[in-house]
């Protein structure tokens, strides 16, 4: 059994056995979608909230955390092509490219229902946020 | 484009002798009126103008992209050099992308114009090139080109928790 991440700072490196902590007060649903984000990107997660507000942050984070796979209601999304989207790994799907409305903010994600990937190798389904940029175009 | 047609052709004095059946040819398609100066009118359903002018649109738009396509394959492809701006129209953004990727491009924007043009529908080419767009705005930004396009591990990515307030970070009540 690998050793419990560090809670609370959201930096610790990804551990498939580890629980994760419930975020967020009280959330009224299970996350199924275990959420991860490149490290090089963790400093524009940390400021998504102040870039697009609350609401919007949880939003993104409650549809990856649930049904990544599906498209999210009244939203706008893109699947990218080229060699952007290509999986990452086998069995990952291809990018998906999130559009904040009314803001510059994009966040491009993959997701895999049954990744064996890490030190274990147990099934559990992840999303990776590949990129999150604010430039606008 | 169906265009409703009609074999009848009426003068303008049957619009007062035969407004009834100028109606009814109108309604099944077009009435064809023969004007004093020998000018030729239609009267037709406004839902089948609008019909029509929407297609009319659809194949403007459908016309415009396949001349910038032809134009982006003839260079890619045939002339093996980088398009000029001024051939790229609306698609300038593509110039962002790759070698690869610009090819890649060009075919799938040849396989969506054929299911446009196959379906009468703007549709399946909108949506080829606003991904290209989203792609090509996605490779702009050079921390997320790295990445997106970097090879990566697992051990690449951390867990994040799902955004709160800053009273639910600080009073804990997630833990």
């Amino acid at each position: 059994m690998a050793p419990p991440a560090k809670k609370g700072t959201g930096s610790s490196a990804y551990q498939p056995y580890t629980n994760t902590r419930r975020p967020g007060g009280k959330p009224d649903y299970k996350p199924k979608y275990r959420v991860l984000v490149h490290r090089r990107h963790k400093a524009r997660w940390d400021e998504l909230v102040e870039r697009i507000g609350l609401v919007q942050a949880q939003r993104i984070y409650d549809h990856l955390a649930t049904t990544p796979g599906r498209l999210p209601e009244g939203l706008k999304v893109n699947i990218l092509r080229g060699a952007a989207a290509r999986p990452q790994e086998p069995g990952f799907s291809r990018t998906v490219h999130w559009r904040v409305p009314g803001s510059a903010a994009r966040l491009d994600y993959q997701h895999h229902a049954e990744y064996a990937g890490g030190d274990k190798g147990d099934r559990h389904p992840v999303v990776r946020i590949v990129a999150i940029s604010f430039s606008s175009h | 484009m169906s265009m409703p047609d009609s074999s009848t052709i009426f003068q303008s004095s049957d619009l007062n002798r035969r407004g009834r059946d100028v109606l009814d040819a109108a309604r099944e398609g077009i009435a064809r009126i023969r004007d004093t100066d020998g000018a030729s009118l239609i009267l037709t359903r406004e839902d089948s103008l609008e019909k029509m002018r929407r297609q009319l649109d659809t194949m403007g738009q459908l016309a415009e992209a396949m001349a910038s396509f032809i134009t982006l394959d003839r260079a890619l492809d045939h002339e093996h050099r980088q398009p000029r701006p001024s051939e790229l129209g609306s698609w300038m953004w593509m110039r962002r992308l790759s070698a690869e990727d610009a090819t890649e491009f060009v075919r799938d924007v040849g396989d969506a114009l054929y299911e446009s043009c196959r379906t009468m529908s703007v549709a399946p080419l909108v949506s080829t090139v606003d991904d290209w767009k989203a792609t090509a705005d996605a490779l702009d930004d050079p921390l997320a080109r790295e990445t997106l396009l970097g090879a990566s591990t697992p051990n690449d990515y951390v867990e994040i928790e799902r955004p709160q307030t800053a009273e639910e970070h600080s009073t804990g009540a997630a833990a």
